[in-house]
């Protein structure tokens, strides 16, 4: 009975001997995601892209890192309410959100808290102040891609269809801009609002003056339905677009033809990724991925104590000193306002596969905007 | 803490919505949809005149008040030829305007792109940047949308309102002009509901038009029925259980695989049972 004491100690000390042996400081990654509603497919492929980045890393990190998902829903006041949680009570260091709408809720409360935020967005202003950045391929380098294709295939005039939508309109405005001077009229500009699905006059209004390109931004399934009517109205193959061919749910209806998109992650990254959840990346899966790599090489590679937690401050430093990082969307570099700059890419759609046509390296990043 | 004071500052701004619309709906019999127009143009008002005219948030609510007044006296002329489920549907369509005009006035609303950097109220050199001291404004700002209620509650105005609920023409009878009242009560209504877009512009400091979509005011309406048509308390207490109840779900304890999912299964499930068990609402005078 005396050996009683001896022994509990021994067991505890057993016992609880792995807890105190893992004991990592803890690097806490928030995400506000749409995971139910109308865009729960693009929070689930961040969810996943985060998810699987966490299980591919090394075990000899510095830190633990762990993620919290949230569910906002798309919505600004729920993405206010997520972001205080996230920060006020699950304590996290870092933010990741995915659209301009989402990151503009974000990105002025995670600059007064001092949290860092990746935001997947178009809106340049997502990145304003010392604690936010962007991983996404910026509208002005897309176009700069569209923009040089346009010039080499000798395309001289233009039809803009596209969806009233943030980012879509970030990628119309650029367009406008970068053609002044360009031998490349715009015939017709034409806006739709989301929820309108017979895109018929618009149409009739944008062949009435006989472009040779037309260029349709939409989402799924409004990209379908439009490219539909438009091969009923007798436009067949000179469509293009940025973006939303790689959004389809149909890719095989864009056989051969040719987009531009964000810049397209590797193949292998794809197969793993399919093979592991039995489905597709989605838009900004691969984002997601690189962000949570940049995030903890930030922080390996700032923290100088493996028992203490770098300052958000030191790992800001870091990621801006983030040159030609080997990212899964190619090389990665974040210049000083917080862009991480990728490559755009030309693809073209093979049995109903993106192929680039072009290697992305060969697309120099335009400088920082 | 900071998260509670978060959520106590949006259940000040739907709070503000909820008496805003109870007025309309509980006391008068109004069935409006229009209230996120107001809110809307609320919000546009003071981002716009902040951020491009640098004007103060104070001097930019009030001139948005104005401008939703302005707004509600046509738009109120006009569903003053509607009746019940007609009126409903036309008011519908007001805030499907003003979102529509959101989106497509992108020269000064920027479109769905939306406004950024919408900087927070100052009076003098003090600024409301803390959270905490943003909840003292917008509480104070709910404190006085619920006393002008209680106020025209109790009136004999708020009595005529109620009588127009119940049958206009016995209003007509006792010679009072129903449409009069229910201008008055339309501009008031929509004041009050811009003042809240105002408050919700700042305390983001940013906004675009997503928010300001025709299924808000259903997010509303749910409020007011679930916390009881014609009664101040019962709109503050739906806006509580509506605003905090998905975030409570938030600590429910689900794998993340599944837990934003069974987290909306619960909401509606528990809202399925609420209205089962009281279905006037929970402090409920009047079913529509």
């Amino acid at each position: 009975m005396k050996q009683f004491p001896v022994i509990f100690v021994a067991a505890l000390a057993v016992l609880t001997f792995p807890a105190f042996a893992a004991d990592k400081p803890v690097v806490k990654i928030g995400v506000t995601a749409p995971l139910t509603g109308d865009n729960a497919h693009l929070g689930d492929g961040l969810k996943n892209g985060m998810s699987m980045a966490k299980e591919d890393l090394r075990a000899d990190t510095k830190y633990d890192y762990q993620l919290v998902f949230e569910d906002d829903g798309m919505e600004a006041k729920r993405t206010a309410a997520t972001t205080g949680k996230l920060i006020n009570v699950d304590k996290v260091d870092a933010i990741m959100s995915i659209s301009s709408g989402t990151g503009g809720v974000v990105s002025p409360i995670a600059e007064s808290s001092k949290v860092i935020h990746f935001g997947l967005a178009s809106a340049q202003s997502v990145a304003d102040g010392d604690y936010n950045f962007i991983h996404w391929t910026p509208p002005s380098e897309e176009v700069r891609t569209l923009v040089s294709t346009l010039e080499k295939k000798g395309i001289k005039t233009i039809a803009l269809l596209g969806l009233n939508q943030q980012g879509f309109m970030a990628i119309r405005d650029e367009i406008l801009k970068q053609i002044e001077g360009k031998n490349i009229k715009v015939t017709s500009d034409q806006i739709i609002n989301p929820g309108e699905k017979d895109f018929r006059t618009a149409i009739a209004k944008a062949k009435a003056d006989n472009p040779d390109l037309y260029v349709v931004t939409f989402f799924s399934p409004e990209i379908e339905i439009v490219t539909k009517q438009m091969r009923e109205a007798g436009i067949k193959d000179n469509i293009t677009s940025i973006e939303a061919f790689g959004l389809s749910s149909e890719p095989a209806l864009f056989n051969g033809m040719w987009y531009v998109d964000a810049a397209i992650a590797e193949s292998d990254f794809n197969e793993k990724f399919t093979a592991k959840y039995s489905k597709a990346p989605t838009f900004g899966t691969p984002n997601s991925y690189d962000v949570f790599n940049m995030l903890v090489n930030a922080y390996e590679a700032a923290g100088t104590d493996s028992n203490v937690k770098p300052s958000h401050e030191d790992v800001v430093k870091k990621l801006h000193e983030i040159k030609d990082y080997d990212g899964v969307l190619g090389s990665l570099t974040v210049d000083e306002k917080g862009v991480v700059l990728s490559p755009a890419a030309v693809i073209v759609m093979k049995d109903g596969k993106p192929v680039s046509e072009n290697a992305p390296e060969a697309v120099e990043p335009a400088a920082a905007q | 803490m900071d998260y509670l004071i978060n959520l106590s500052i949006l259940f000040s701004i739907y709070g503000i919505l909820a008496i805003s619309l109870n007025l309309l709906i509980g006391y008068t019999g109004l069935v409006s949809l229009a209230q996120a127009a107001f809110y809307g143009i609320g919000a546009y008002a003071a981002a716009l005149l902040m951020t491009k005219a640098h004007m103060g948030f104070f001097p930019a609510m009030l001139c948005g008040m104005g401008l939703s007044a302005c707004a509600a006296l046509v738009i109120g002329m006009v569903l003053s030829k509607f009746r019940g489920d007609y009126y409903m549907i036309a008011s519908a369509g007001c805030t499907m305007i003003v979102y529509n005009v959101l989106m497509s006035w992108r020269e000064v609303t920027n479109g769905a792109i939306g406004i950024f950097g919408v900087p927070r109220p100052a009076i003098g050199d003090f600024v409301f940047t803390s959270n905490l001291a943003f909840l003292g404004l917008a509480a104070a700002f709910l404190v006085l949308v619920m006393l002008a209620a209680h106020l025209i509650a109790s009136s004999s105005f708020g009595r005529v309102l109620k009588t127009i609920r119940e049958d206009e023409d016995v209003a007509r009878i006792f010679g009072y002009r129903p449409l009069h009242y229910k201008m008055l009560i339309f501009v008031i209504s929509a004041m009050m509901a811009s003042m809240a877009g105002s408050l919700f512009a700042v305390y983001l400091m940013f906004i675009d038009p997503s928010t300001f979509k025709l299924v808000e005011n259903v997010f509303l309406l749910a409020i007011i029925i679930l916390g009881g048509l014609a009664d101040n308390r019962g709109a503050l207490l739906g806006t509580l259980i509506l605003i905090g109840l998905p975030e409570l779900l938030r600590f429910t304890g689900f794998p993340t695989e599944i837990a934003a999912q069974m987290q909306k299964v619960i909401y509606g499930l528990l809202l399925i049972v609420l209205m089962f068990l009281r279905p006037q609402g929970i402090l409920g005078k009047f079913r529509i």
